[in-house]
């Protein structure tokens, strides 16, 4: 094309990009900047935090009693990347509960929580320990409260007598005596011809349909002491409120329960953390897709997005890739077996092809592990074990060597990872 | 034409071959925001895409795609890359192909047409008329607009008919600097509604050394697009692509004051109308959105900063068309440079009107839920005013919100203006 | 249900050739009952390419399977319209296509009275826009797309109006015979709950295809098979809205098949010692690929959804006496046999029924109840080409656009789907529940094509289960039925087994969101086995 094109280059002038927008990196953008740093992040889409529960998975392997021996027992795998970033958990744990908290989202529990059953949709227990406040009564100790599933006629996403039989199969040591359900009618829900979490949750957010859905629901609670357990639906502008409602409305402990994507805890995640960053002076655009990258020599100079018959170009003094592994499209496998990394087109770290995957798809995978290959500060390495880039980062899911279904450490890893990259950066910022 | 060539013609279609199902789409969509008789991007795009036949198909199965704005905002929020938006498009299309469209549709696409019955100085006539509820609600009863639909008060001259007398240039003059030289395409909305506008715009540019000139062109097209009426589109398009190639491929820049006209001219074309040919990819990397331009100016040091104060607050909603052109949003890069003044991003999705969409009857309450937080958000502001770069926009901003909306590029010319009194100087036009 | 105590013939095996039988016999006056050891049309006849041949592509190699095809191509387009999508095909010269195949192609299906319309490669084109543009000479051919478990499940339910029995997950464990060792009765097992049954008989029709061999054992006869392996891919969309032949030998990937909302590419042919071991192999995944890629360059770029194989029930009678096998087993031919086991074995009352093709099923099932109904003294003549399947089956064509136009028909709406990629409403889930109160998740599958979409049922699988847990509860579910948690499970390692080969670009991010979802929120890897049947509370 006969001009440039737009350039990011004065207006405005990033310090560091941030690519990709899950946890991982909207955590390192909205720490950047809170520290004074410009950042412009940058996103193809929205996507992992849209899908998951919600909660704050740090470290649960097996034997774990809590995260913070969790992250000691993963610290010791060599290769894990909490074997690199362990020493940050605590502070980036914290900084996160504090950046949320200022926007009205409250995080329960803390490293030293122990990991404590609490029931899926489809009702398994999974172990949590620091949860959303609307999710929070789940891990509260049972006592005498039995445990009531609600489910709402019309809504295909939430199976509370199917739960309440699985969990009265399951072992389920410290749990609740005694276990009901109910499939609550809510008013002109059944009549709509769609309806999926978010439709709903926003319905949980106006006022006065709320109200009446209140009664509904108050009116399925049997007498004696119940929790009860409602799907993921209660608001999102107004979800702290909603949740407020539903325990003032029937006098008892609720929490949600997250089932099928779209993910309502994970939409007031991506909010919440947005809003830190756009409070701080960040730039977030959605919808920047990378598809070029200007190198030169061991530096990366600029990215370029995709815009309408051209290209936006993105220079910055750091880059931050925050683009997930294969869920979150980072990564992406190729017929012959390999694999690829789509912006920077790093090496890639993964077992053969004929090991990848294991027979039964409820087990582990292999190549769950994939990743990058970083150091001590997260840069990225070339098969030699060389940096191959000395002003990028790479952070959350897209780092090698850990199994974050397995291990229940996605998101420690994340928030982490970003935290490390954000001090590292911040430092260079000020050396320099 | 290989698969992959397929791909990048048709690749709307083809772009549906990613979908997870992974139902972000779904958080985004304005439209599901409101209303559940609408079933949301996912269902109505990739996901009911592989039950349509091939294009040209005799029978379309689809009825609710219908109810889709194509605001876009589920293609850019959609982590696989998957052009829902553009998808549903299409599948309208094909609605129209096989059950026709109101002469409605017809009716309110066909803005040149419009324009070219209400732009004149029998303008108050047709505007008393818009403003008149008993016509209105006959509007509404007889055709289907909506009588509160955001209808802009239609213009005594033309914009290309102060071009004409003002003697301006309609072609590149000989020797003429293709660095230094500016294709405006003004579009329909400044030609027939918003002269001002456009003379604003010729202002700026000529402020900063640019020779204008404004050669033949005819709506973009983009109304018949959104409403499935490809053909007619097809038809503005291929005018406008032949009007424009020439000087795009010797390396004039076409530049807008509408978002949405040069989202065509930049994207549309190729997208949703299968026109890819040399011409039309030269028009489409020639195009810029004006705000777009003066920021890459600033960004080379050479844009005009001398700029007067306006101190005053101003709500500024990027539209849906903005978005889809991946830039960001230059105007507030742009307001910054205004001393005093206080513009803040609405950060709402989407204001509901979406070209034609707010104004057809059975859409316009849908339209109105979906910019209310916005309308409330402005009205709350205590501005005088708010900014939007899409026409469509600013009405329906300014009607539902009672507080009148102009173009950043008005601002921008009005603190131009302001620097000059301060100096005490005029600017006067070289010609 | 319970079986039958005693019934002139048993047919084994519940394909489409069985389910024939079945109908043919019932149509016939014969009493009869029908065991299939798994799901109805779960062997070959679920996994074969979904074509219902003209003929055309057999007429060089075999062109007695070609006339059979041609025929019975019209008398099914008579009797089960609605099964069959009247797609059109297209035989096509590619570069890599022998000069002399093409050359005596037209003259070849004249010869067998086949249609095979010359096309101007501009027509093609424009119908085809993705085909290889280097392809020199095309020909249309009455091709079309046929739905295999409508058409089994339509032949069956003729059957039982005309008398007949059939039962599913009931596998034949042995035989009685008599003196003269003719066979007097049949031996089965419920699959599911362990009962045994045994049917008293005159005759038996073993109808098991590439498992005619093991049937044949239990009775004492030898039948030697070379089940030919078939493994075939399907992309997520339709590539072509007609089927595509190329006009060459018999290759792997050199058929291209439309079939509801996706396409299939195939289909390898390796022989094999036992049919229940068909695999897709890394090797079969590149060889379709590098075929395809000569039909629609660029094809390997497109989204796959899975791979799957079927085993083709052939049968060689100079194979009988060695132990040999096939290198290449498409020399095979693909006519159908009649093989009578009292002249050749000394098993009196049991006729196999191998070879044959889907499209000609109806013709084989004739073939062999003409052999077994003259054994019998029956005189009564073949009527199942005259009569027309029941609804849905005998209705009016597939249209794809089916699904979507019924569901935007009562106003859109995503409300009332289980399975969204496939648009299967909770409403169709009931009324296959209904109809089959022991079904499984997989078995549901194959009657509304639940999980059968992209998302290879990431979302669909929980929600089917609860229906199934909902129906258990309250007494619509027979007991024979598998629980919920066991059916989710298999059904999830069924869907994965397919996924696997082609683990790779759109389809491997899915896999890791379905796995996300189970693993992640759900902890599905933490389900109980078994549920107590009566609630605790509530």
């Amino acid at each position: 094309m006969p001009f440039p094109m737009r350039s990011f280059e004065t207006m405005p002038r990033a310090d560091v990009v941030v690519i990709g927008a899950g946890l991982a990196g909207l955590a390192c953008a909205a720490e950047l900047a809170e520290s004074g740093a410009r950042v412009f992040l940058a996103a193809k889409g929205m996507a992992t935090t849209h899908w998951t529960h919600g909660g704050l998975d740090v470290a649960a392997p097996a034997g774990s009693l809590t995260p913070r021996v969790g992250v000691r027992v993963l610290a010791a795998e060599a290769g894990h990347p909490y074997a690199r970033v362990h020493a940050e958990v605590d502070g980036a744990v914290e900084a996160h509960r504090a950046r949320l908290g200022r926007v009205g989202h409250l995080l329960v529990g803390s490293l030293d929580s122990p990991h404590t059953p609490i029931p899926t949709a489809l009702g398994s227990l999974r172990p949590a320990s620091i949860l959303p406040s609307a999710q929070a009564a789940a891990a509260a100790p049972w006592a005498d409260d039995g445990l009531l599933l609600i489910g709402f006629a019309g809504f295909r996403d939430a199976w509370p007598a199917y739960a309440a039989r699985n969990l009265g199969a399951v072992e389920w040591p410290g749990g609740p005596r005694r276990i009901s359900h109910a499939e609550v009618v809510l008013p002109g829900l059944e009549r709509l011809k769609n309806l999926n979490a978010r439709s709903l949750a926003v319905l949980f957010d106006d006022g006065a349909w709320r109200a009446e859905a209140l009664g509904a629901i108050r009116r399925a609670v049997p007498p004696g002491a119940w929790r009860i357990g409602l799907p993921a639906v209660l608001g999102i502008a107004d979800h702290a409120r909603a949740h407020a409602d539903v325990e003032e409305a029937t006098g008892h402990r609720a929490f949600e329960i997250p089932s099928l994507p779209p993910s309502v805890p994970g939409v007031r995640l991506f909010d919440a953390l947005r809003r830190t960053i756009l409070d701080s002076g960040g730039r977030v655009q959605v919808g920047f897709d990378v598809v070029d990258v200007e190198r030169n020599g061991q530096r990366i100079v600029a990215v370029h997005t995709e815009a309408a018959a051209r290209t936006l170009r993105l220079a910055a003094d750091a880059f931050v890739l925050a683009t997930g592994g294969i869920g979150g499209t980072g990564i992406r496998g190729n017929p012959d077996g390999s694999l690829h990394e789509r912006v920077f087109g790093l090496p890639v770290e993964a077992p053969p092809r004929a090991a990848w995957f294991s027979d039964d798809p409820l087990t582990p995978h292999p190549l769950e592990s994939v990743g990058i290959r970083v150091d001590a500060e997260l840069h990225p390495l070339d098969p030699a074990g060389q940096v191959a880039y000395e002003n990028v980062r790479v952070i959350g899911s897209a780092l090698a060597g850990m199994h974050y279904l397995e291990q229940r450490c996605g998101d420690g890893v994340a928030l982490a990872s970003a935290h490390r990259a954000a001090r590292s950066l911040a430092t260079e910022r000020l050396a320099a | 034409m290989t698969f992959h060539d397929a791909a990048t013609r048709d690749f709307p279609l083809f772009s549906t071959d990613a979908c997870i199902k992974c139902n972000v789409c779904n958080t985004v969509c304005p439209v599901s925001r409101v209303t559940d008789a609408f079933p949301g991007p996912k269902y109505v795009g990739p996901q009911a895409q592989r039950f349509r036949g091939p294009s040209g198909s005799p029978r379309s199965p689809d009825h609710s795609v219908d109810l889709c704005s194509g605001c876009g905002i589920c293609t850019r929020a959609c982590p696989a890359g998957v052009l829902i938006a553009e998808t549903n498009n299409r599948a309208r299309a094909a609605i129209v192909a096989d059950r026709g469209s109101s002469i409605r549709n017809r009716l309110i696409s066909d803005t040149d047409l419009l324009i070219r019955l209400g732009s004149n100085p029998l303008a108050p006539l047709a505007n008393l008329g818009l403003r008149s509820r008993p016509l209105r609600w006959i509007g509404e009863r007889v055709l289907g607009i909506h009588r509160r639909g955001p209808l802009a008060p239609f213009s005594r001259r033309t914009f290309g008919s102060w071009w004409r007398k003002r003697r301006g240039a309609t072609a590149a003059p000989p020797g003429a600097d293709a660095a230094r030289t500016i294709v405006y395409f003004h579009g329909c909305a400044v030609n027939g509604f918003e002269p001002d506008l456009g003379r604003d715009a010729v202002e700026i540019l000529e402020r900063n050394g640019f020779t204008v000139i404004v050669p033949r062109q005819e709506c973009c097209g983009l109304p018949f697009i959104s409403n499935g009426l490809y053909e007619n589109a097809r038809r503005k398009a291929r005018a406008n692509i032949s009007s424009l190639a020439e000087l795009a491929r010797a390396g004039y820049r076409i530049v807008g004051t509408s978002t949405s006209c040069t989202h065509a001219l930049k994207a549309e074309y190729r997208e949703m109308l299968d026109l890819a040919d040399d011409d039309a990819r030269a028009v489409a990397d020639a195009t810029w959105d004006i705000c777009e331009l003066l920021v890459d100016l600033h960004d080379r040091g050479e844009l005009d900063v001398e700029l007067g104060p306006i101190a005053e607050p101003l709500p500024y909603h990027p539209p849906c068309q903005l978005k889809s052109h991946g830039i960001g949003t230059p105007a507030m890069d742009l307001f910054a440079l205004v001393p005093g003044l206080r513009a803040v991003d609405s950060d709402h999705d989407c204001c509901g009107a979406a070209g034609t969409y707010g104004l057809k009857a059975e859409r316009w309450q849908i339209a109105q839920d979906v910019g209310a937080p916005l309308f409330a958000k402005v009205r709350a502001s205590g501005a005088a005013r708010a900014a939007c770069d899409s026409e469509t926009c600013r009405w329906q901003i300014e009607q539902s919100s009672g507080v009148p909306t102009v173009h950043p590029i008005t601002i921008l010319a009005e603190s131009y203006r302001r620097a000059d009194a301060d100096r005490g100087r005029t600017w006067r036009r070289v010609v | 249900m319970t079986l039958a105590a005693e019934v002139d013939v048993v047919v084994i095996g519940g394909g489409a050739t069985g389910a024939g039988v079945l109908r043919d016999l019932s149509m016939r006056g014969l009493r009869a009952t029908l065991v299939e050891r798994g799901d109805f049309a779960s062997g070959t006849s679920g996994r074969y390419h979904g074509l219902l041949h003209s003929g055309a592509r057999y007429v060089e190699s075999d062109p007695v399977s070609a006339r059979h095809c041609m025929e019975e191509n019209a008398v099914l387009r008579r009797i089960a319209p609605g099964t069959i999508e009247p797609t059109g095909g297209y035989f096509v010269a590619t570069p890599d296509d022998p000069d002399d195949y093409l050359e005596r192609f037209a003259a070849a299906c004249a010869a067998a009275g086949i249609e095979a319309e010359p096309i101007p490669l501009e027509a093609l084109f424009r119908a085809e826009p993705l085909l290889n543009r280097e392809i020199r000479a095309a020909y249309r051919v009455p091709d079309a797309a046929l739905e295999p478990w409508e058409l089994v499940d339509a032949t069956l339910a003729s059957a039982r109006e005309h008398g007949a029995e059939a039962h599913r997950y009931r596998p034949v464990v042995g035989f009685e015979r008599g003196a003269d060792g003719a066979i007097t009765a049949v031996h089965t097992r419920d699959a599911r709950t362990g009962e045994t049954g045994t049917i008293a008989c005159r005759a038996v029709i073993s109808a098991a295809g590439a498992w005619a061999g093991q049937v044949a054992e239990l009775a004492g006869a030898r039948l030697k098979m070379s089940p030919g392996k078939g493994s075939m891919l399907i992309l997520n969309r339709r590539l072509t809205s007609s089927v595509v032949n190329r006009l060459a030998p018999p290759g792997d990937g050199d058929i291209l098949v439309p079939v509801h909302t996706v396409c299939i590419l195939g289909t390898t042919d390796i022989t094999i010692d036992d049919p229940d071991d068909a695999r897709v192999t890394p090797d079969e995944v590149d060889a379709l690929l590098a075929d395809g890629e000569r039909l629609v360059p660029g094809l390997s770029g497109a989204r796959i959804l899975r791979a799957y194989s079927g085993s083709r029930p052939l049968y060689d009678a100079a194979e009988i006496e060695e132990a040999a096998h096939h290198e290449e087993s498409r020399e095979i031919s693909r006519a159908h046999h009649v093989i009578d086991h009292r002249a050749r074995d000394g098993v009196g009352g049991l006729w196999s029924i191998v070879g044959g093709k889907l499209t000609t099923y109806r013709l084989m099932a004739r073939d062999v109840v003409d052999a077994v109904a003259a054994a019998l003294g029956n005189e009564a003549p073949c009527r199942t080409g005259d009569e027309v399947l029941p609804a849905p089956a005998g209705s009016s064509p597939y249209w794809l656009g089916d699904r979507l136009a019924a569901v935007e028909a009562e106003g859109g709406g995503d409300a009332d789907l289980v399975c969204e990629c496939e648009l299967v409403t909770r409403r169709r889930l009931a009324a296959a529940l209904d109809e089959r109160a022991d079904s499984s998740l997989d078995d549901l599958r194959r009657t509304t094509r639940l999980g059968m979409g992209p998302c290879q049922g990431a979302f669909c699988i929980p929600r089917a289960a609860a229906m199934l847990d909902e129906r258990r509860a309250d007494g619509r579910l027979d007991p024979a039925a598998p629980d919920p948690n066991p059916a989710l499970r298999s059904f999830a390692a069924e869907r994965f087994r397919g996924t696997r080969p082609i683990a790779w670009g759109d389809q491997l991010t899915e896999l890791w969101l379905g796995a996300g979802i189970m693993r992640g929120t759900m902890a599905a890897d933490a389900l109980p086995d078994a549920v107590v049947r009566n609630d605790a509370a509530g």
